[in-house]
């Protein structure tokens, strides 16, 4: 009988040494054997197929964070794709099963908070199998995940339930210790609703509910919307898209970052699953979406993780429409690429064509009052003029400008300004300014 | 003190009558006492605040302290703290115009500093004897990260209030908010039950969590880094610790920012032990134990999470129970952040400057089962227990063999009298039969063989002939 130690050749081991490792996973070996482990090779083939993933996955990167024993990293390698394998901890059985099936996997330990694009690059195709419910800081992980995935990522996780009650509100269990199967490095135990809520909050574009087996979900989550089936609605217009929360054009992607999009589309009775913001190549979806009035549209998404330093367009269609015009935004710029900006154009025919309440658009006449707002639209500013770069003048007082819309059809681009509280009514003339540049003055009466 | 002085100035009292007039227009948030006696109304007023402070036991005196208010807003309880004379650190996420206006008007010298929860370490605010975390828990991702944080920056106790789902009756769960479902706000993503919350603060690594009060979906906590003092009159004799190692590498290297576990073996003679009768510390803080299990006679493993914001470098754990005065100290080193985990060197042998003795060991145990038989379990440590007349040794200056292979020393400490114990893991691969351990220290040669024997548990494996 051959023993380990005189035989350091790991092709020539007996399986019934190799079996002594004690697999979770089995393997089988390319002559054919198989070394049986806790998980047969039906049920890992079964785990796998939950998933739409293509069988040929010649030409892209794929990840397998927490990897085990490797068999769902191997498997990709079967397919074509060039495989990372990532594990918290090193397991000598992944290491022999890579020797035996002659691997070129990459193995590296680390753990899944400290995954960057830096350290890895990005995948086309991300398990995540088995390791959610193991993390203290969950929403963190699939963010990570998120953010080095260009394409899917297959997630499966311990749940609470089996996802048929509709009613669920989205919820988690919290595991002290060892409260769940007696082992303590379980953390979470969500229900269906939370799980794909937050695989939805983490910045993918769709999520997708594949199966529950076994207090296990398997849910698909996507960085880009899908091909739109016809053009049979009109592109939306974007007329301003703006950090949700200094409102100015810049992202920081460390931040729990909000891009605000406004737009016009003719769609009636939009509803948040029906418009697909983009930002860069990735696709996020929806967290708000309201009518701004008349064919006006506001909605929120999360800034997508992963996105490099830079300036990237951010548009958005519905769901049966050609893309809206884009709208660059900056992410992690830094004092190089702000300069990078189209420097501005001449500036010297800036023009008030329309003068409005901000809230009636009774023309030239703008009640004061709590809130009120003056809406000049104005043509002439150069293209990359922002909102914090405009002056709006009312006689001899400044005003904060609160929203500047890219340019209309006709080349107009409307400015939103506030009323200072205590202005008093009568006749006065407001004006625009960008840089040393100044419109004529308009005529407004203040009522 | 220029407010003082200005107080009884008509024109100073006109300027701030002015100014409290406009500023009751702007949407206070906490009301704010002015050194004249004044208040600037805001939603919340000055008695519920002082009702919700007066819910935690924040000493009255605070001098020589410092604190830190996390999510100050207008800052109603940063000023308290400074009037208590504490030296106070303001945080929040976005800047107040409100939280300058006051601390203009109070002549306050609170460090106000614009930072997220993430960002708070000890390197960008330092530490502080207590921190305020008010309203702040449920407006975070991350909750637990968010405590780990506030764990790391407290030196003594932190008093957190959050929402809340429940009155305590619930389970340990949390509602997960993706958009605006909680009123109606996108910042708010988690709301615990009262038991959560609990767990989560105990789970950051705080030893001790005490619910203050539940009313109206708020909870407060009192999270203490400290253990009560040991008793008195110690009912129990202290547990003897014999190791606290990874969990992952069964070495008693750590690395920051990993999800790593340390786990204790000891021996304790009190009766009916459990989790909740532990005290470790590591480095004077207390960690709350996760798993405790009785191995046999004596024998206990317990496991433990390391508390968050150990500095790189050397840290001391030892642990006692409630009943018991502290044992031994075991000294496990954290990595600096980013570096691989390096196996530790064995020692060259420099027969040039042998001038001691060789040591002589007097038993080498199983340190899992204290027995002289190993199965190869990736708990067993090889505790080798022997004489030397070298003195002040330390884990680089012994050298300790597995059939003639040098093996990592993970563990030294010095029993006293001449007697010292190293732990050291079995090497991977051996083959059941017997097994020879020796051991040499700085300045001398090796000791006899120590002979071990390793079973074959399963039966599986070839029995060597020594055995039939």
């Amino acid at each position: 009988m051959a023993l380990m130690s005189s035989t350091p050749d790991p092709n020539q081991r007996q399986l019934h040494e190799l079996d002594r490792l004690g697999w979770y996973h089995s393997m089988e070996l390319p002559d054919g054997r198989v070394i049986p482990g806790f998980q047969s090779l039906d049920v890992l083939r079964n785990r796998i197929a939950q998933f739409p993933l293509p069988a040929d996955l010649r030409g892209k990167r794929a990840l397998d964070i927490g990897a085990w024993d490797g068999w769902f990293s191997f498997e990709l390698e079967r397919r074509g794709a060039q495989v990372v394998a990532v594990d918290s901890t090193s397991f000598e059985r992944f290491r022999v099963a890579h020797d035996l099936l002659g691997s070129h996997v990459e193995y590296r330990i680390d753990d899944v908070c400290r995954l960057s694009p830096a350290k890895i690059g990005y995948f086309d195709v991300v398990m995540f199998l088995g390791v959610l419910y193991h993390l203290k800081h969950p929403l963190l992980a699939l963010e990570k995940v998120c953010e080095l995935s260009t394409g899917m990522v297959c997630v499966e996780s311990f749940v609470i339930d089996d996802g048929t009650d509709a009613s669920a509100k989205p919820m988690m269990e919290f595991y002290e210790t060892t409260e769940l199967c007696g082992q303590f490095d379980n953390w979470v135990g969500p229900n269906v609703a939370c799980l794909l809520a937050m695989c939805r909050s983490a910045g993918f574009a769709r999520v997708q509910l594949e199966s529950v087996l076994d207090h296990r979900a398997h849910v698909t989550c996507f960085r880009h919307w899908p091909e739109a089936d016809s053009h049979r609605e009109p592109a939306p217009y974007l007329t301003s898209v703006e950090n949700a929360a200094t409102r100015n054009r810049e992202f920081s992607s460390v931040n729990d970052d909000y891009v605000a999009l406004w737009f016009k589309s003719p769609c009636a009775d939009l509803a948040a699953a029906d418009v697909y913001p983009q930002i860069g190549p990735y696709g996020s979806h929806p967290v708000f979406l309201q009518s701004t009035g008349g064919d006006g549209w506001h909605v929120n998404c999360k800034l997508p993780p992963g996105l490099a330093p830079g300036w990237h367009p951010a548009t958005l269609r519905t769901k049966d429409s050609p893309w809206a015009n884009p709208v660059r935004i900056g992410v992690d710029l830094t004092a190089g690429q702000r300069r990078e900006r189209p420097t501005p154009a001449a500036v010297d025919a800036i023009r008030i064509a329309i003068v409005t309440d901000g809230k009636t658009w009774e023309r030239n006449l703008v009640h004061t009052g709590l809130g009120s707002c003056i809406s000049l639209w104005v043509s002439g500013l150069p293209e990359d003029a922002a909102r914090d770069g405009i002056a709006v003048w009312l006689d001899g007082d400044q005003l904060p400008a609160v929203f500047l819309s890219e340019p209309d059809p006709q080349g107009l681009r409307q400015i939103n300004a506030m009323l200072p509280s205590g202005v008093q009514p009568g006749d006065y003339s407001v004006s625009a300014a960008f840089g040393t540049a100044v419109s004529a003055p308009a005529p407004v009466r203040l009522v | 003190m220029p407010v003082d002085r200005a107080a009884g100035n008509p024109t100073f009292s006109d300027l701030v009558q002015q100014q409290v007039a406009l500023l009751s227009t702007k949407g206070w948030y906490h009301s704010i006492e002015l050194p004249d006696g004044q208040v600037i109304q805001g939603m919340i007023g000055i008695d519920a605040l002082k009702g919700r402070l007066a819910a935690f036991p924040i000493p009255a005196d605070l001098t020589g302290k410092r604190v830190l208010d996390v999510g100050a807003w207008t800052g109603w309880c940063s000023f308290e703290m400074e009037r208590r004379s504490a030296e106070v650190v303001a945080v929040d996420c976005v800047e107040f115009e409100e939280f300058r206006e006051a601390h203009r008007m109070i002549g306050s010298r609170v460090d106000y500093r614009i930072l997220d929860v993430d960002e708070l370490t000890p390197a960008t605010v330092g530490l502080f004897d207590y921190v305020l975390f008010f309203g702040v828990l449920y407006h975070l991702r991350n909750p637990l990260l968010g405590l780990e944080k506030i764990c790391a920056l407290t030196k003594d106790t932190a008093f957190v209030e959050s929402f809340v789902i429940d009155d305590g009756a619930a389970p340990c769960t949390m509602e997960f908010y993706e958009t605006n479902e909680l009123g109606g706000q996108i910042d708010n993503w988690f709301g615990p039950s009262v038991q959560c919350a609990a767990a989560l603060c105990r789970a950051a690594g705080f030893a001790r969590v005490k619910l203050e009060y539940v009313s109206e979906r708020r909870a407060g906590f009192t999270c203490h880094r400290l253990w009560e003092p040991p008793a008195l009159h110690p009912m129990e004799p202290a547990p003897l610790l014999y190791s606290a190692v990874n969990n992952r590498t069964n070495d008693i290297e750590f690395h920051p920012s990993k999800d790593e576990y340390i786990c204790l073996y000891f021996r304790s003679a009190a009766p009916d032990l459990t989790r909740e009768r532990l005290r470790v510390e590591i480095d004077g803080y207390g960690a709350p134990v996760l798993v405790l299990v009785h191995l046999r006679g004596e024998e206990w493993q317990a496991n433990l999470r390391v508390p968050p914001g150990l500095a790189a470098g050397p840290h001391e754990v030892r642990l006692r129970t409630a009943e018991s005065p502290f044992g031994n100290t075991f000294r496990i080193e954290m990595q600096v952040p980013g570096a691989p985990a390096q196996p530790s060197e064995g020692l060259a042998p420099r027969p040039d400057s042998i001038t001691a003795a060789p040591p002589v060991i007097y038993e080498v145990r199983n340190g899992m089962t204290d027995s002289d038989v190993f199965y190869g379990h990736r708990n067993e440590y090889v505790c080798c227990r022997f004489r030397t007349v070298e003195s002040a040794l330390d884990r680089d200056s012994v050298v300790l063999e597995i059939d003639e292979a040098g093996q990592p020393v993970l563990f030294l400490t010095d029993l006293g009298n001449g007697c010292w114990q190293t732990n050291s893991r079995l090497p991977a691969g051996i083959e059941p039969g017997p097994h020879r351990v020796r051991v040499r220290t700085l300045h001398s040669p090796f000791s006899d063989p120590h002979v071990i024997r390793l079973e074959s548990e399963s039966g599986a494996g070839p029995r060597p002939a020594a055995a039939s």
